[in-house]
């Protein structure tokens, strides 16, 4: 599922056999990367225009961070654990703007089971995406993360900054707690 | 891709996340305006004027007393007024009287980031600047300079530090040790407010750390560091306001208890572990120079 720049020459993979660390361009990472974290944000934020916001706010941080990050693959984690995080926030900020009643009500503002979910025309992936979305937030992103990209439990936890056995006590019980849902509705 | 050892229900999951990532069509050209932004960033100089932190203090205070109208005074708030010589109420956990005795000897600072402490108190600031914040990955402020010992009363006080002649204010705050020399005990910044957690509140994975910030780009950046303990916790960020506009940035901290010195064992009773909190922002030039913090004291659960 994840895109991946083609080796070049002085990478693993590459004729030349050597390792010389590439330096990535934004445009490469554009290129590699954009599309699928504008997708993974909008799984999880269930609006793609926010989706959009902060994924671009991702890359802009990365480019002005480059210096430090600028290895093709440490850029791709530092993305995607870019966007998860704006994407925790995002929805965080969207409870506390309720709760507080401080900051500007978007009303616009999506919930799960939302346009982007009616855009989802099988019936039973309705359902299912319908109880992903009762479930808590970070069982919602470990099963993202596992199951739209295919990570392995030491990529999330990276991903999402926890320990591999917290990722896999939070997979176990969002599974069982989907199925729980899902039976539920038969 | 084809998983032959998935249950029927992680089969039907995968497919609906596949049918719904594939109705979303990323704009076209998103690179230009990616590019755009980018060069308006590093290209763009922070210069805010006093006109705008006025207001900046205004949305703060006044966030926070809607917040403290809204507990009922129950849920203590922690103010960066730059004034006084702490950062709000303080409370501090006591367990018990039914709890079984503390089984284990936590390392513990108690109020105090380390258990160095100093005849001067500017050398107390200079030495959580310079040494305390500096170390490891945290390149801390960069050309530091620091106002005189503000005294508040006889065992604190405060210090000012700013990165240069004219970078953002953050305050510091010093307080008297048992050995009558100083060690500093938290920091304020005028553009990062922690609300939660409380001063020497006492947390546990997960815990919610939640303020108001205008920072770089949005990005405040959040590292928990327990006592004696080498690594960080913690080292994660949040959004929140950015370009003098203040917002609330929220974010979960979820570590491990096997990462602290002495892990508490599961049922036992355990001593509260020190640690200290950091909530920085970053300036623009892209190495990690930290530019104003706001700091706390709390205790791991």
């Amino acid at each position: 599922m994840m895109a991946v720049m083609e080796p070049q020459p002085g990478e693993p993979g590459s004729p030349s056999g050597e390792y010389i660390p590439r330096r990535a361009t934004l445009a490469d990472l554009y290129e590699a990367h954009y599309a699928e974290l504008v997708r993974l944000a909008t799984l999880l934020v269930h609006d793609q225009a926010t989706a959009e916001e902060l994924t671009q706010d991702a890359f802009v941080k990365w480019a002005t961070d480059a210096p430090r990050l600028d290895e093709p693959a440490k850029a791709g984690a530092y993305l995607r654990s870019m966007v998860l995080n704006a994407a925790r926030s995002e929805i965080r900020r969207r409870g506390l703007r309720n709760r507080l009643r401080l900051l500007p009500d978007r009303s616009a503002e999506p919930s799960p089971g939302g346009p982007e979910h009616h855009a989802v025309a099988d019936d039973d992936a309705r359902a299912v995406l319908a109880a992903l979305a009762t479930l808590s937030e970070r069982q919602r992103e470990v099963l993202v993360l596992r199951y739209w990209l295919d990570l392995s439990e030491k990529e999330i936890a990276e991903a999402l900054g926890m320990a591999p056995g917290t990722v896999k006590s939070h997979a176990h019980r969002a599974l069982a707690a989907l199925e729980d849902l899902l039976e539920k509705q038969r | 891709m084809n998983h032959p050892q998935e249950s029927n229900t992680e089969a039907r999951l995968r497919r609906a996340l596949s049918l719904q990532a594939d109705t979303v069509e990323p704009t076209m050209n998103a690179l230009d305006d990616i590019t755009r932004r980018t060069e308006s960033a590093t290209g763009a100089t922070r210069a805010r004027g006093l006109l705008l932190l006025a207001a900046a203090s205004v949305v703060v205070i006044g966030l926070a007393a809607f917040l403290t109208l809204r507990d009922g005074g129950d849920d203590p708030v922690i103010v960066a007024d730059g004034g006084g010589t702490g950062t709000g109420t303080t409370s501090t956990t006591e367990a018990p009287d039914d709890a079984p005795p503390a089984t284990d000897e936590r390392t513990d600072y108690g109020v105090f980031i380390s258990p160095e402490t100093f005849d001067d108190p500017v050398d107390a600031a200079r030495f959580f600047i310079e040494d305390y914040l500096a170390s490891g990955s945290r390149p801390g402020i960069a050309d530091a300079t620091y106002t005189e010992f503000m005294q508040g009363d006889n065992n604190s006080g405060e210090v000012g530090v700013r990165r240069g002649q004219n970078g953002p204010l953050t305050t510091l705050f010093i307080r008297k040790a048992d050995d009558g020399k100083w060690a500093v005990t938290g920091a304020a910044s005028d553009s990062i407010t922690l609300e939660k957690p409380e001063v020497l509140g006492t947390i546990s994975s997960p815990h919610d750390v939640a303020g108001v910030s205008t920072a770089f780009e949005g990005t405040v950046n959040i590292t928990l560091l327990a006592d004696g303990v080498a690594d960080p916790l913690v080292e994660t960020f949040a959004m929140g306001g950015s370009n003098g506009d203040f917002d609330i940035f929220v974010t979960t901290l979820e570590w491990d208890e096997s990462d602290l010195d002495v892990p508490c064992e599961p049922g036992a009773a355990c001593a509260p572990h020190g640690a200290t909190l950091l909530v920085f922002e970053s300036d623009a030039s892209g190495d990690g120079v930290v530019s104003s913090i706001s700091m706390i004291r709390v205790a791991l659960a």
